[in-house]
């Protein structure tokens, strides 16, 4: 696994679910939703780009920081630089995320919060296993649409990591 | 959520059982995981099995892992990850057996019987029989392991369908060679003949040292369709 070479997989990957090769800046179209002015994308820690379990955890807890604050603020470059384009769930997110805040949508509260953190590792793949617990959210979907009380919950989720980047979300546990 | 559907006395019932948020309805957050992510199963090409299951019943073999659990040290902020101990019994180790059960899995190249004359022969006249041999060389992630496969031809029974069957370590060649023949003795409408070709299999994992697997691995061939005829001399004059 080459978390060192995370950078630079990031940068090729920012083509998302496009299948576009060629790597490219963040951008910011007419029709993207406009970021909260008070919330700033996290920054990835140093151990997060570690090629080892404790740098798998940490991209992990990383990737849901940046899930939060892409849920929360309507940007989703970041979380796009983090998952790979094959990722169905990443893909997912982005796409629910893009479309509510496009729509006039938006969400607050209901952060998704890391309990315990299992890495299972095998030659050339991870699978990070976490208890993600999520409180009450506010939640609107459109500009037209009624708020919503989101409910609270828990569950469990594993990512796949290759390559330095989120290939695949899954519920339940690594038998 | 509002109930579109009820009988009146149940209505208000149900009305106050509802947890209420002021004027908003509850719902599933839709960025709750049960929504947004879908249970997905991962299976390497040959070998163990890794499933990832909403509620963690039943499963396949557990998957050839090492596992940490990975604690955040308070006074760095740092994670700090340690081995489990059920690491150990994963089973990481690739036996012989795994080996030969995926190369059964791929399977090697049968081959087809080359028989001359023809699609037709003569009872007590050499017929002749050769096939083409193949090298096969394969790459498998095998139990997370990177396992390159060599197989090479070693030996091949020639069934020539009349019950009767013969083993050589060569192949046979074309007329005009007689390298591998065989005398028919009752004619037959249709006889079906086949080689089954013996392989001896090398591997070597994660581009060590090559082995040799203990067993050898045989692919029977397709049969042909042959007629045997009886021929009767006839003099004749000048």
């Amino acid at each position: 696994m080459r978390f060192g070479g995370i950078l630079l997989a990031a940068a090729l990957i920012l083509g998302g679910c496009t299948g576009d090769p060629a790597p490219r800046e963040p951008t910011k179209t007419a029709s993207s939703p406009r970021p909260s002015s008070t919330l700033k994308p996290p920054v990835m820690p140093e151990q997060a780009k570690e090629d080892s379990p404790e740098g798998a955890a940490a991209f992990v807890t990383h990737w849901v920081a940046v899930f939060n604050y892409a849920s929360l603020s309507g940007d989703i470059d970041s979380l796009s630089v983090l998952s790979a384009s094959g990722c169905e769930g990443c893909s997912h997110y982005l796409q629910l995320i893009r479309s509510t805040y496009e729509a006039g949508g938006y969400f607050k509260g209901g952060e998704w919060k890391l309990d315990d953190i299992q890495v299972n590792e095998a030659r050339d793949v991870r699978f990070v296993e976490v208890d993600v617990s999520w409180g009450k959210s506010r939640f609107r979907k459109s500009k037209q649409s009624d708020e919503h009380v989101g409910s609270a919950d828990h569950e469990t989720l594993t990512f796949e990591l290759r390559d330095g980047l989120v290939q695949q979300l899954g519920i339940g546990s690594v038998e | 959520m509002k109930l579109a559907v009820c009988l009146s006395s149940l209505c208000l019932l149900i009305g106050l059982a509802q947890p209420a948020y002021g004027d908003a309805d509850v719902e599933v957050d839709p960025r709750a995981p049960k929504l947004g992510v879908k249970a997905v199963r991962v299976e390497p090409s040959v070998g163990g099995n890794v499933s990832l299951r909403a509620g963690g019943h039943g499963g396949k073999k557990r998957p050839p892992f090492i596992r940490f659990q990975c604690p955040v040290d308070a006074d760095v902020g740092n994670y700090g990850c340690r081995r489990t101990p059920d690491s150990d019994d994963d089973g990481v180790d690739l036996s012989e057996g795994d080996i030969l059960r995926a190369v059964r899995e791929i399977g090697l190249p049968r081959l087809e019987v080359r028989v001359q004359p023809g699609e037709r022969t003569l009872v007590n006249v050499r017929t002749i029989f050769s096939t083409d041999p193949q090298q096969f060389r394969r790459s498998v992630e095998l139990l997370g392991f990177d396992v390159d496969l060599v197989a090479s031809p070693v030996s091949y029974t020639w069934n020539h369908g009349d019950g009767t069957r013969r083993s050589t370590n060569r192949p046979g060649r074309p007329y005009p060679s007689f390298d591998v023949t065989h005398r028919y003795r009752k004619a037959a409408d249709v006889v079906r003949p086949s080689v089954d070709v013996t392989y001896r299999v090398r591997y070597r994992v994660d581009a060590g040292t090559w082995s040799t697997l203990s067993q050898t691995v045989t692919a029977p061939g397709p049969a042909a369709e042959l007629e045997v005829r009886e021929a009767v001399p006839v003099l004749t004059a000048p």
